[in-house]
This record gives structure tokens, sequence and C-alpha cells, in this order.
């Protein structure tokens, strides 16, 4: 069994409740399971793990609620710097070895902020290490600070933006402090179906979620949060009498006997466990002790030391000749007649002093947001030169080579092997086509087709196709989007190699026949034809291996053979074209085999 | 009348009609919510390829509205008692897709979209909850007698669960065994208590503001945002059936099925006290099923419904069979979450059933046939 504890902000406070029960009822469980967190869960679940006073935890926290009361703005306030806080009291707290205690067991939700993903991490070097990532994942950007923090080099803010409640697996109980369907979570006597789940949390649309989530980051009274504490308790109760996990301290022990024994002897103790299982299963429904630890859960409540830190906290507020003179009337009202004045001075004052803090790492911090801005920047730009694409077109290629081959000797082979059938010269017709589908700014495609020309190696080719074609008529067909990439031009090597060839050739040699027309059906669509002879000049067609034809292609829909299809007529007149041009000999189509 | 509309030209010229009017009227011609009942049923068959034992899909003419319907593994109606399933509030026939193979494997199962939800005809409901409610119940009664079933095990899931019931108390005649999964409706709503009283004044605001609307108003405006609403607020559902559906399939579902006229989300409304509490709660009216009707509430462990209302029928119940189960790590949407353990259960009821029907048939052939003896005996005589 697992423990996952959402991140809650102040409402942490519930996760106090929910542990301290934890401690108090089912220690077994605390012992052996893995805990996983978001900001606030995050740290009272290290708490929990490392056997820190959670009365000390809840009295720190209920401190720090009352100061960010304390101030004008509430936590808002420049003088309440939550993480320097935080970081202080989680040093004093945790025990010097909480980062072996934590390795592999603690799992703590982080956001990157770099590509704003979810990550989990869950080994630690040292304690300080430990604390930061803590710190890192409970840092709520705008709130906390401007500059999230680093942990190993990387910057990280709340894991309750990616992935607030992580589940490590099946068995994990999931904690929060909103009444939703987590396994322990306040119950809202609530019947409404509508229903929400943000960052992993399930939260019912009510008035009373909404309050808590009011006062997630804004804490309310000491009173107020006591209550959650207590709620929490509570609800952990009630989940462990469920779930029978209440058991006697003979029982606690039988437990942990089971699981010393399976790690020290792995095989032989088989059957000693079975038998110990057995007499557990066996004595836990009847065993009085269990019975009656059952019925003093029943009556609990919080345990004493977080009873007296609440109490405490409380006391604070409402009593005290500080208070009472605070709290009276005329001085009420000369506070709220002030405030307009001192608050500047007072923001000033603050700011003054947090930028003589942060002086010595601010070039590294400004580095860092010189870089974020300039991402965002670029992103937008690019955003923006994508709406600005308002025309698409499509540049389609097609390559048709007819090589014709009048191997004498081979002929002669042939010949006598199939001594009836005569046997004209070989041609091999390569189609290779492609087409590049492209957004463009201009309406021109004379114009869109230079502005493609400045890009090109942006441009993801859609597919490129092989096509053989024998003399017998049958088509052997190479798609080559076999291969994983096909964006840019290096997986297709073979292929440009040929493309610059036939390029080297268009450029050296007049072409026997070349025509442009314009498309009846469309205004738009320029169609190029040229068409050279190659006689004499040293050009190297790939032989298409068999290996790859055997592999299909998994994505062909925008294939070239599908936009053939689509057209017959460019097929029809390429066809054509290539036929007269080349003036082929008539020859017996039966009479030729695949070489 | 129904004569005439179910000859086929009449239909045809009838449907060509209405797409004629459809474009006539000047709302249709810039739409707001991108959706219609051709994408909800291109949806939904998207779905229900994933069904393997699916015999039959039509709409059940009730009255003046349809019902749609699926049905899985017709052959087997005669074998066993075949099992009804009514979906909860705001879905329909796709969201059982992950039960509906398992559910049908020894019996046929009865699938359909309620009157006013999904693919069924969305009708006004009267204004008046009892009156809403009987529109309902009613319609279940004549769509039973259309599909002309005697004897079945009825299940109903959350809203599907409290009308259920309430089928169960109007015509008890047919149904067999009643399971209700995560059943709403049944508690009342608690007085106002303190607490809530002391809510801040523009969360009480926010509540007075959106209690005309309907339940899912919000994600009919959202208009053209609205598949991604859906997607945003309840990713875990992708998670849900991801086993069985791809991607987006069933946000689109949802949304299609919910982002038309809100019949039966209005009906639900008339049904209701703010927010979400029934009129006419269920636990209240539990002891006038009759005492003979077995019942079993399948609750889910982290599910919102009040599990304390199951042991409150059966107390209520006591000279009855009423039988709780909770299954463990499951939500409201119990039949989603754990489709395994709840199938199961569910079979293991439907088996019961069948094995009981089965005893009464041989005690009452045993009765008649000792009775012939009797006769016989009488007549030798």
């Amino acid at each position: 069994m697992n423990l996952s504890f959402s991140g809650c902000g102040f409402l942490g406070i519930y996760h106090i409740g929910v542990a301290s029960c934890f401690k108090e009822h089912a220690p077994q469980i605390v012992e052996s399971c893995k805990f996983a967190g978001a900001s606030a869960g995050a740290i009272v679940s290290c708490c929990l793990m490392c056997g820190c006073c959670l009365g000390e935890c809840t009295n720190f926290t209920l401190r720090l609620a009352t100061k960010a009361r304390s101030r004008t703005l509430g936590p808002l306030h420049p003088s309440f710097n939550i993480n320097k806080i935080l970081r202080e009291a989680l040093r004093q707290v945790l025990p010097s070895n909480a980062h072996e205690l934590a390795t592999g067991r603690l799992f703590i939700s982080l956001t990157r902020v770099s590509d704003k993903q979810a990550v989990i991490v869950s080994e630690y070097e040292s304690k300080e290490e430990l604390i930061q990532a803590l710190l890192c994942s409970s840092f709520v950007p705008f709130y906390s600070g401007l500059i999230p923090p680093k942990f190993r080099g990387e910057r990280y803010v709340d894991g309750g933006l990616s992935d607030n409640l992580p589940i490590l697996d099946e068995h994990t109980v999931t904690v929060a402090p909103f009444a939703g369907e987590s396994d322990i979570c306040p119950k809202d006597l609530s019947s409404n179906f509508l229903h929400i789940n943000i960052v992993n949390t399930s939260m019912q649309c009510s008035a009373k979620n909404l309050y808590r989530m009011s006062h997630a980051l804004f804490p309310p009274d000491p009173e107020e949060l006591s209550n959650m504490c207590r709620q929490g308790f509570d609800d952990t109760l009630v989940f462990l009498q469920q779930n029978n996990l209440i058991s006697c301290i003979r029982h606690l022990t039988v437990r942990s006997s089971i699981t010393t024994k399976s790690l020290m002897e792995d095989g032989a103790s088989e059957e000693v466990n079975e038998s110990v299982m057995a007499h557990h299963n066996h004595n836990e429904e009847d065993c009085p002790e269990c019975k009656k630890k059952l019925q003093v859960a029943l009556l609990d409540s919080l345990p004493p030391s977080v009873v007296s830190a609440l109490q405490t906290a409380c006391d604070s507020v409402n009593k005290g000749l500080m208070n009472y003179f605070f709290s009276t009337r005329p001085v009420r009202l000369l506070s709220i007649a002030v405030t307009p004045w001192m608050l500047p001075i007072d923001i000033l004052y603050n700011y003054g002093v947090k930028f003589l803090e942060w002086l010595p790492s601010m070039p590294q911090d400004v580095q860092a947001m010189f870089l974020e801005l300039s991402e965002i920047i670029q992103e937008l730009i690019t955003q923006f030169l994508h709406q600005r694409h308002s025309y698409s077109a499509r540049f389609t290629c097609q390559l048709a080579i007819t090589e014709v081959k009048c191997e004498k000797e081979k002929r002669r082979k042939l010949i006598k092997k199939r001594k009836s059938s005569g046997i004209g010269p070989m041609i091999r017709n390569y189609n290779i086509g492609f087409a590049v589908d492209f957004n463009t700014q201009e309406k021109d495609t004379m114009g869109s087709l230079q502005s493609l020309e400045g890009h090109i190696d942006k441009i993801s080719m859609e597919d490129i196709h092989f096509e053989q074609r024998d003399e017998a008529g049958s088509l052997s067909y190479y798609p080559n989007s076999e291969r994983p990439s096909q964006s840019s031009g290096a997986p297709c090597q073979e292929l440009f190699d040929t493309f610059e060839q036939c390029l080297h050739v268009t450029n050296h040699l007049d072409s026997v026949l070349s025509y442009h027309y314009q498309d009846p059906n469309n205004k738009g669509c320029y169609k190029f034809a040229e068409i050279y002879s190659l006689k004499g000049v040293p050009i190297s067609i790939p032989e298409t291996d068999t290996d790859t034809s055997q592999t299909t292609a998994s994505d062909m829909d925008l294939s070239w053979d599908s936009y053939v299809e689509m057209k017959p007529e460019i097929e029809d007149e390429i066809e054509a074209f290539i036929d007269s041009a080349m003036c082929l000999p008539d020859f017996d189509s039966d009479s030729y085999n695949q070489e | 009348m129904n004569f005439i509309y179910n000859l086929y030209p009449v239909r045809a010229v009838f449907s060509i009609f209405q797409v004629v009017t459809s474009w006539l009227t000047p709302r249709n011609w810039f739409r707001w919510k991108p959706t219609s009942a051709g994408q909800l049923e291109k949806v939904e068959q998207k779905i229900l390829n994933y069904c393997k034992n699916l015999s039959e899909k039509k709409f059940v003419p009730v009255k003046s509205e349809e019902i749609w319907t699926v049905v899985l593994n017709k052959e087997k109606e005669e074998e066993h008692t075949p099992l009804v399933m009514v979906h909860g509030f705001g879905g329909g026939v796709g969201l059982w897709i992950q039960n509906l193979d398992d559910l049908s494997e020894k019996r046929t199962v009865y699938a359909f979209d309620l009157l006013g939800f999904g693919r069924s005809s969305r009708p006004t409901f009267n204004r008046d909850p009892s009156l809403a409610e009987s529109e309902f119940i009613d319609s279940i009664e004549e769509w039973r007698k259309s599909v002309k079933l005697e004897k079945f095990v009825l299940m109903g899931h959350s809203l599907g669960g409290f009308l259920a019931s309430a089928y169960a108390i109007k015509y008890p005649k047919c149904v067999q065994h009643l399971i209700l999964a995560d059943p709403w409706g049944f508690p009342e709503k608690p007085p106002v208590n303190q607490e809530q009283q002391r809510l801040p004044g523009w969360i009480r605001l926010l509540a007075t503001m959106i209690k005309p609307f309907n339940p899912l108003a919000g994600l009919r405006a959202a208009g053209p945002w609205g598949p991604s609403l859906v997607r945003r607020i309840r990713p875990d559902l992708r998670e849900t059936f991801s086993e069985v559906l791809e991607d987006d399939t069933i946000f689109n579902y949802i949304y299609h099925c919910n982002a038309q006229k809100p019949s039966g989300e209005a009906a639900f409304k008339t049904m209701t006290i703010p927010f979400g509490w029934a009129k006419f709660p269920m636990i209240n009216r539990m002891t006038d099923i009759p005492s003979h009707l077995p019942l079993t509430f399948i609750y889910g462990s982290r599910s919102w419904i009040d599990r304390s209302v199951g042991n409150r029928v059966k107390y209520i119940r006591n000279d009855s069979q009423v039988d709780i189960q909770i299954i463990q790590g499951a939500g409201h949407h119990v039949y989603a979450d754990k489709p395994q353990i709840f199938d199961r259960i569910v079979k293991k009821i439907c088996d019961t059933v069948d094995h009981n029907i089965a005893l009464e048939q041989r005690k009452s052939q045993l009765a008649t046939e000792k009775e012939r003896n009797i006769g016989d005996e009488i007549q030798d005589e």
C-alpha cells in the first residue's frame, strides 16, 4: 500500500490530521509504504516518513498561516517570504539523515519549467537537496516569487500544476482535502453530479470545495484550519476502519515479523509465513485486544501534541492584551485609515530588502529570465507567422526516368535460356514522385514557390515514392516511407542523390523538350515538364533492393500513388509524353521478364 | 398513423422534408455548438465497433417517441433471464462499452438511452416533478412492451438507479432482481446547517446565480470550446476507457450526448432541489417495492454517493433480500472503473436469478404433476 498526498497549499493541515491518524493507528503502514506527494502533500509525507513531531508541524503551519494573515495584503505582502520560512523550518525539523530515509520511498512531483511536464523525483543525495526538491514542489509561480528555484541545475515549479496527485501503482491510497473521488477526503453531504478532475485531483463542484480552494493559498483563521486538521483525522479513521487496517499490537508484531523473515531467507520461510498468516487471519476478528483498539479508535481524536498546537494558535489570536488592544474599535479604525499611507512605504522597503538579498544571484537569474522571455517571444512570433500563412499550396514533382538497356551479352544469355522468346531492349521506368504541402503568404503560385525555396529544409516531405516499372507492364512499387523520419533529407539520402544527379543533368544539358502550361481547370496551378536524353551521361540509378519493398509503409494516406489516382489525367499525360518523346520501339510485352 | 409512418417511402419523404426545413430555419445557419445527431451517431458507432456480441441496434417506437436500443446476444433470450441496463445522468449506451460483451456472454443484454438522453428522442417533459418522473418510467414500460420482455433483471446506474427503483415500484411484475449501481437520489436533503451558512457571501451569491440553469448549461454555452472543455475537466475518463477506446472518442461521445437539446437534463432539474438532491427521495419509498423483489446495491469505495443509504434500506426492508457490495478503488462510475469485478458481481446475481426461476418452474411442474396424479387417482376411483 502506498500513500499519495495531494498538493493543496495551506490546506496541507488536513494532511497533518491524516498523517497523525496513520501514525497513531496504523504505524505498520507508515513504516513500510511508499509516499508520493506534490507541494504541501510532499512536505507532510516527508515529515511523516522521517518521524518528525507532527505537533511541531501543526504549530509551524498555524504560525505560517497567522503570519500570512497578519499583513494587509495577506500572503502577497512582500515581507512574507514563504520560501525562506519553509526552508528554515525544514532544515530545523528534518533529521540529518532525511535524504537516506527518503531516497526510493518519497516520490515528489515537480513541474519542469522548460517544457511544463510533470517530473517525479525519488533520489536525493543530501538533506539540502531533499529540501530543495520540496521547495521546488511548493513553489507557486507569482505567489511564492517570480524566479523558480533550481533542483539539480533545472528550474522547477509546483508539482500541483502538472500532476497534483501522483499515483505510484494500483494500491495507492489517495489523500486530498477536497471532496471528490479520493480514498481519504472530506465527505461533503452533497448530491451534485458535476465532477471535475483538475491535474489528476477529482473534485465535486460544490460550494464547500470552492470555499476550500479559495483558502488553499490564502489561509483562513486558525480555528478553521484546526477544524480541517480534525476532519483529516476523522476521515482517515473511517477509512482505516472500513478497510480493517486497525489492529492490536500483537497483530502488528505478527505483521512485521512476516516482512523480516521473508526478507532474510527468501524461499525457506514460505511455509512459516503461511502459517503465520493463517494464524493472523484467524485471530483478528475475535481478538479482544483488536476490538478494544477499534473501540478506542472510534472515540479517539487528534493526538495531544497536535491539539495543544492548535489550541495555542487559536488562543494567540483571540486572547492576550495586545490582541485585545488591536481588536478595539478605534485602533481598528485607525489601522484602516493608516493603511493607504503605510502600505506603499512598507512595500517599497520590503522590495528594497528583497532586491538586496537577490543581488548575489542576479546575473544567473537575469540570464534565465532572458532565455525564458526570448523563448516566449519566439513562440509568439512563430505562432503569428503561422497564422499569416493564409494560403496552402502543394508542390508536386514527378521524375520519370526511362532507362533503356541494350546489353547484348545478357540478351544472348537470355535468348539461350528461352530460345523461343525474342527479347527486345530492357526498359526500366523509374517514377520518383513527391508532394510537398506548405503554407504560404502569397497568393501567386510563382511567389509561393519562391518562398518555398528558402524554407525547404523546414518543410516535411510527405512521402517519397520510388517505383520501378518493368516492361511487362507490372508495376512494382517502392514506398520509401517505412523509414522513420521523412522530414529531413538524411534518411532519403539515396533518393536525394538521384535527385541531385537529375538536377545536375538538368543544369548541364539542354532539354530535348520542355514546356509548361497552366491547368485549365485550376488557374493557380502551373505544370512544368522537361524531357532530357541521357545518352552518354554517367548517371547511376539506385537499385531498389527487395528488402525495403517487403516492409510495407504504415502511413500511406497521401502517397504519390493516391495523388495520381485522384488525378488520373496527369499520369496519362506524362505517359503519353514519355512515349512520344522516347519513341519506344514496339515489342512483344509477353516476352519480357524482370531482371 | 403508426402503420403509415412505418412505410418506408413515407418515412424517407418525411426525413427529406425534415432536412429541408432544418435548412430553412435561420437558427441552423450559424452553429454555435459543434454537434448534431449525426455526429453522435458516428461517435457511438465508433464505440460500439468494439462490441463483439452486438446483435441489434434500433429505435424502438414508444408512443410518439423513439428509444434508442442496443441488443446483445439476442439468440440466448430463451435460455437465460435477460438483463436490462439503464445509464446514468448525461450518459448513454456507449458508457457501458467495457461491460457489454462480458455481461452478454450467457444472456441477452438490453441497453437503451433514456428518454431525453443520448440518441433517444428529446421531448419536453412535464414541469411537475412527479409527472416528469412517471414520464420516464412509463416510457420504460412502453419500451418493455415493444421489445416484448416478460422477465428480466433491471440494473440502473446513478440517475438510472433512481428511475429503475421508481420503475420497480410502479411496474414490479416483470422485474426479477433490481441492481442499483451507485444510485442517485436516495437520501433526503439535510437541513441547512450552520456550516453552510458560514460560507462567504460571494460563494453563496455564485450558488444562487447558477441555480436557474440546467446542470450542464455551461457545456452548451461553451459552444465550439465544448469538446475541449470535457477533455479538460474529466481527463481521467481517457484513462478509464483507455483499454477499449482510442484518444478522444469518449470525450466526444459525452459531449455530443449532452450538447444537444437538454430535455432529459431539464426533467432531471425539475426532479431535484439544488444542488442535486431528489425532490422525492427514494429512501422514503423503498417500502413500496414488493418485498419479494431482491435488491443489490453496488457502490464504489471512492464514490461521493452516500453509502450509508444502502444500510438504511437494508434496515427498512428487513423482510426482504438486500445485498450491499462495495468495489474497492472504484469511483462513481463503478462499472467503468473496475469492469471485471463489477461484471462478476452482476453475472453472479443473474445466475442466481436463473437458478431461482428454474427451481420455481421445477416446483410448479411437480405441483401440476401431483395434481394430475391426484386427478388421475380420482378418475381411477
